[in-house]
């Protein structure tokens, strides 16, 4: 049976799409058939990981919402994307980068069931293993939802005190809504903190597992989102650490 | 489940207004029962009375009662599905729709 796994953090830029873009990466290297949804309909970029743009979308995320096409149009094959051969697939279903359409998906709204009965019919049509949701910041209606229908909720955060408060908020929805399994990632972690004691500490204030720590890397920055981290250092200190979370989510 | 978490769910989803379906929004400021109860339905989206009577411990009268209600309130709609000769009444959960425009639409406009 299909995994669901939510990618999620209560503030912008902690690194959500990033670790998504990675964990489906190294998903497909070890042969599974992967799905990714960019349900951040408001600032959708996930896409750029995977060398898309807007011209290469045949049909987005909301061309489905807005029932124009069925959500198995909206699937991209990008594992020819990659640059590596991998053994398994990468199917992403990107939402618009088109400013109209940002526009008026904000103005409009969508019918939020759409997205629940869109996710199944992903597993199925595709033959999904893992269907990873990349998501859009913070607590909104469609969190929530993501939240709800989720095996496994990554919680993305940086050791920063507006994270750390937001956070709370999160690990509170997300226990209300009963997620099965539910862990934290620390990422951009400066070098010079304990990241023992960062960890026991974390864990101790959410009373919840820390699945990895991510160091701030300079190398991360410089690749800016141009591709995807773990396939373009394969060997980094960072890619191992992906490995190791990519073995905690998705075994 | 014991009949007075039962007596309390009922009552709970009477005391909610009717909608066009669940708003998360709401589902997040339930009791931890009734909360339990509607996050089980969106995750199954489609189930079969018995398989919520299953999920609730309950037997097939009182689930009834309460997935009445819930089909009063909005939050679910009743569909028959017919798989060869074999009917399966099934049960899916609605959401407060915000937008939804008919695929006929797009034939005129494109």
């Amino acid at each position: 049976m299909a995994k669901i796994i939510s990618v999620h953090s209560f503030r912008g830029g902690t690194g959500k799409s990033n670790t998504t873009a990675n964990l489906a990466a190294i998903g497909a290297q070890r042969g599974g058939r992967v799905g990714v949804v960019d349900t951040d309909v408001n600032s959708p970029g996930i896409h750029v990981l995977f060398g898309m743009d807007e011209t290469q979308m045949d049909h987005s995320l909301n061309d489905y919402l807005w029932g124009k096409c069925d959500i198995k149009d909206t699937a991209h094959n990008v594992t020819g994307r990659l640059g590596v051969s991998v053994p398994g697939e990468i199917f992403l279903i990107p939402s618009s980068i088109k400013t109209g359409e940002i526009a008026r998906i904000l103005r409009e709204g969508y019918d939020v069931g759409l997205l629940n009965d869109g996710f199944q019919d992903l597993i199925e049509d595709l033959n999904l293993e893992y269907l990873l949701i990349d998501t859009h910041p913070g607590i909104n209606e469609e969190t929530l939802l993501s939240i709800a229908i989720s095996d496994m909720l990554a919680l993305i955060m940086r050791p920063d005190q507006q994270d750390f408060q937001g956070t709370s908020v999160t690990v509170e929805v997300a226990r209300k809504l009963g997620v099965p399994d539910m862990y934290l990632v620390i990422n951009k972690a400066p070098e010079a903190l304990d990241f023992d004691k960062l960890k026991a500490d974390v864990e101790k204030l959410y009373n919840c597992d820390v699945a990895a720590i991510l160091p701030h890397s300079d190398d991360m920055m410089m690749l800016g989102s141009a591709g995807i981290f773990s396939l373009r250092f394969p060997d980094h200190p960072v890619t191992e650490i992906y490995k190791r979370l990519a073995t905690i989510l998705m075994e | 489940m014991d009949d007075r978490t039962y007596q309390q769910l009922l009552s709970e989803v009477k005391g909610l207004e009717a909608a066009e379906g669940m708003d998360m929004n709401m589902v997040i400021e339930l009791s931890d029962d009734l909360r339990q109860l509607l996050t089980w339905i969106i995750r199954k989206n489609a189930f079969t009375l018995e398989e919520m009577a299953d999920q609730l411990s309950l037997d097939k009268d009182s689930t009834k009662q309460l997935l009445n209600l819930l089909i009063l309130k909005g939050f679910v709609e009743f569909e028959m599905e017919q798989q060869g000769t074999y009917h399966a009444n099934v049960i899916t959960a609605r959401f407060s729709r915000k937008f939804r425009a008919p695929k006929d639409i797009w034939k005129l406009i494109d």
